[in-house]
């Protein structure tokens, strides 16, 4: 119920963000953006990679995580199920980690800590808080709500369409507006920059490799750059399998305190 | 009602380790030109991708010292709350859809009257019997519940010790040999977990931190011996939840048949303490609201060994009842808030039965808690403060904590366990004698 009942906030949002922009431009820009999060975060009706994430302090030290992520849509561009299984280093071997994503509205998060069987819920906090301790943010990985921002074509080429994006609640985010270049033949984005209160980049996410994936554009290697202070991650995935038919019953507190095997070993 | 202050701080069981997602792990290798080079990835470690490969164990191993002093003259003659030297070996594999974890801590201890422990912090078997029933079999830590360092329904063993001593956080749950059988089902899911041999909580008993007696005004390392049950099947524990989640909110009931984890009962023939038998009922939801996570559980925790609550060497029955709500206030700093009340049932038999000269706890006893957490240098740097509260009693204690993860190998934690009260009657306010400053140093190799 709850969920329709967001995809139809979504949905007349979506309307009243086409209507409240006269220029149709802007309605394009919007298009554009919705075809893209489709491209990037829903592709397939579900999926599986493995990742692995570099993370590069500004003294240069790096630090390395290993997981397993799966992903299944509930709705194509609406909600979403992801279920991560850390693999490395091995102290947080098994811990995982559970989110029920709804856009436009607070995900559902849950951390297992298997030293503690601890199933602890993460208050849905702020979803541009870095993800486990690198450049990334929470929705640099799951996408974020293509309704949370306006959008305006600044430039396009025969590659790419750049957009401007201007967060509508400004308090909730620490830019002021970002560009973003999405290739105009996969729909991938290529790269984000995100601008300060000056004006000034400060944070710049870009694609680094793509790859086709049953018959899916696939970002298969994606840096997350802190211009301020020269930290850096990459997240680079494997192993991205698509339409593995995962059931909604794995995405649950089973799978959390026992990660199940059977859909996480490619086949 | 029981008469015995001393170990009443049984009451405020409590955990759930205000744990963020702080995964937050270094690795030690310094990048000279982390942009150039052929791969990143050439010096990282090989790919795990959950296959039977040549070496299907994984291992892992760490080794710790730890050492705590007492911050006022203490009962405790040398002088130091944690001197220790722990080393834990781990291996765990697959067969099949089979899962087999090993862990064993061998650990010098130069406080505990057993210097030299070997114990198995996990060694369990994990499996799925059928698509939607699972089973946990051995040595295996266990919690449930939606208390943050409170436990209403978990009655599965905890080590007061390693929490007062300012152990890891993962210490405060101690392991049991049990089996726990599960079940999945899109309406419902449900545990029962059967510990065959009673599993007390390893509690205050004298060797590591003093304790008050009822009657007395000095605290005491006079060890606290106690009778556990007698080996039956039938004085085994049985703990049982039922869970449910629906639009975001989860709900469980709780079933719990055993004993009292903690000697809190005097068998009058022989003056012995022992743990009276205990069946305790409950319930408890969690859910999202007002931007944070918000929790309520209850129990009824009936005593079945002075079901009218006439004897004065028995705990009376009790109703508890915990709101919690957690919250992200900045980035990376999160604020806990607990709400614990505990009413003790039968009261006026209790208070007529009591003898003049011993104290009678109150028929309400409230405990607040707070929690701070707050991450720093890239989730490197953890600070950390809980603090427990009685605004009837006005004792309190003071857990601060910082960490540092310098990299994938070492690890450094600072804190303190500060206690303070009125007298040697109270909770909290029994061990201000036993308030400790402790650090450890933790190499994973």
């Amino acid at each position: 119920m709850n969920k329709y009942l967001i995809t139809l906030i979504s949905a007349l949002s979506a309307c009243a963000n086409v209507l409240a922009s006269p220029s149709p431009q802007d309605a394009d820009a919007l298009k554009i953006i919705q075809r893209s999060n489709l491209a990037t975060v829903y592709a397939g009706d579900d999926g599986r990679a493995q990742a692995r994430m570099l993370i590069v302090d500004k003294q240069g030290r790096k630090q390395i995580r290993q997981f397993t992520l799966l992903r299944r849509n509930i709705q194509n561009g609406g909600d979403q199920q992801f279920l991560l299984i850390f693999s490395r280093p091995s102290d947080v071997a098994r811990t995982s980690f559970l989110v029920d994503k709804h856009p436009g509205s607070d995900d559902d998060r849950w951390l297992y800590l298997p030293g503690l069987d601890l199933l602890k819920r993460i208050s849905a906090g702020d979803k541009r808080t870095s993800f486990v301790g690198s450049t990334f943010f929470y929705e640099d990985i799951s996408g974020r709500d293509i309704h949370a921002d306006t959008y305006e074509i600044v430039q396009q080429d025969k590659r790419a369409w750049t957009l401007k994006a201007t967060p509508k609640t400004p308090n909730n985010v620490e830019f002021s507006y970002y560009h973003i270049r999405i290739d105009k033949q996969t729909l991938l984005p290529i790269s984000a920059d995100y601008f300060d209160s000056n004006n000034e980049v400060y944070r710049r996410l870009s694609v680094l490799k793509t790859a086709q994936i049953q018959g899916f554009p696939t970002v298969v290697e994606m840096k997350a750059e802190n211009l301020r202070d020269g930290s850096f991650s990459i997240n680079q995935l494997r192993n991205v399998e698509y339409g593995l038919g995962l059931p909604d019953s794995i995405f649950n507190e089973r799978s959390l305190r026992m990660p199940p095997r059977k859909w996480l070993r490619s086949q | 009602m029981t008469v015995l202050r001393n170990i009443r701080w049984r009451h405020v069981s409590g955990a759930c380790l205000g744990v963020s997602l702080s995964i937050s792990i270094a690795s030690t290798h310094t990048l000279a030109s982390p942009n150039e080079g052929p791969d990143p990835w050439a010096d990282s470690w090989p790919d795990s991708n959950w296959t039977d490969s040549a070496n299907p164990i994984e291992w892992g191993a760490y080794s710790e010292l730890a050492l705590g002093v007492f911050r006022r003259a203490s009962p405790n003659p040398d002088g130091n709350s944690l001197a220790e030297w722990r080393n834990q070996f781990s291996a765990s594999r697959y067969w099949g859809e089979h899962y087999l974890s090993a862990k064993l801590d061998i650990l010098y201890d130069d406080v505990d009257d057993h210097s030299l422990q070997f114990s198995w912090r996990e060694l369990y078997i994990d499996s799925p019997l059928t698509d939607s029933i699972n089973v946990r079999f051995g040595q295996q830590v266990l919690t449930w519940g939606t208390g943050d360092f409170v436990f209403l329904n978990d009655f599965f063993p905890k080590n007061w010790q390693a929490m007062f001593s300012g152990r890891d956080d993962e210490y405060l749950k101690a392991p049991s040999a049990s089996i726990k059988l599960s079940y999945y089902n899109t309406a419902f899911n449900a545990d029962i977990v059967w510990t065959p041999q009673f599993h007390p909580d390893i509690y205050i008993s004298g060797e590591r931190f003093a304790y008050a007696q009822p009657n007395s005004r000095e605290p005491t390392n006079q060890r606290l011996l106690a009778d556990n049950p007698e080996d039956r099947i039938s004085n085994g524990q049985l703990a049982m939840r039922l869970s449910k989640q629906h639009n975001s909110v989860e709900y469980a009931a709780y079933f719990y048949n055993g004993f009292y984890t903690q000697p809190n009962s005097i068998n009058p023939e022989n003056n012995r303490y022992y743990f009276s038998t205990l069946n305790a009922y409950g319930a408890s939801i969690r859910l999202p609201a007002a931007g944070g996570i918000a929790n309520a559980e209850f129990a009824y925790w009936q005593s079945r060994d002075d079901t009218a609550g006439t004897d004065p060497f028995r705990p009376n029955s009790q109703i508890k009842m915990l709101l919690g709500f957690e919250r992200e206030l900045a980035s990376e700093f999160t604020l806990g808030l607990q709400w614990l009340s505990e009413l003790t049932l039968d009261y006026t038999a209790a208070r007529s039965a009591q003898p003049e000269n011993l104290p009678l706890n109150a028929r309400w006893h409230h405990t607040i808690s707070l929690r701070l957490n707050y991450l720093s240098m890239q989730q490197k740097l953890h600070w950390s403060l809980f603090t427990f509260y009685s605004p009837d009693e006005g004792d309190v204690y003071l857990k601060p904590k910082v960490s540092y993860r310098h990299n994938d190998h070492w690890s450094f934690t600072l804190g303190m366990n500060e206690f303070s009260g009125r007298n040697l009657q109270q909770q909290w306010g029994q061990f201000e004698p036993s308030s400790n400053v402790y650090l450890r140093v933790r190499f994973r190799f």
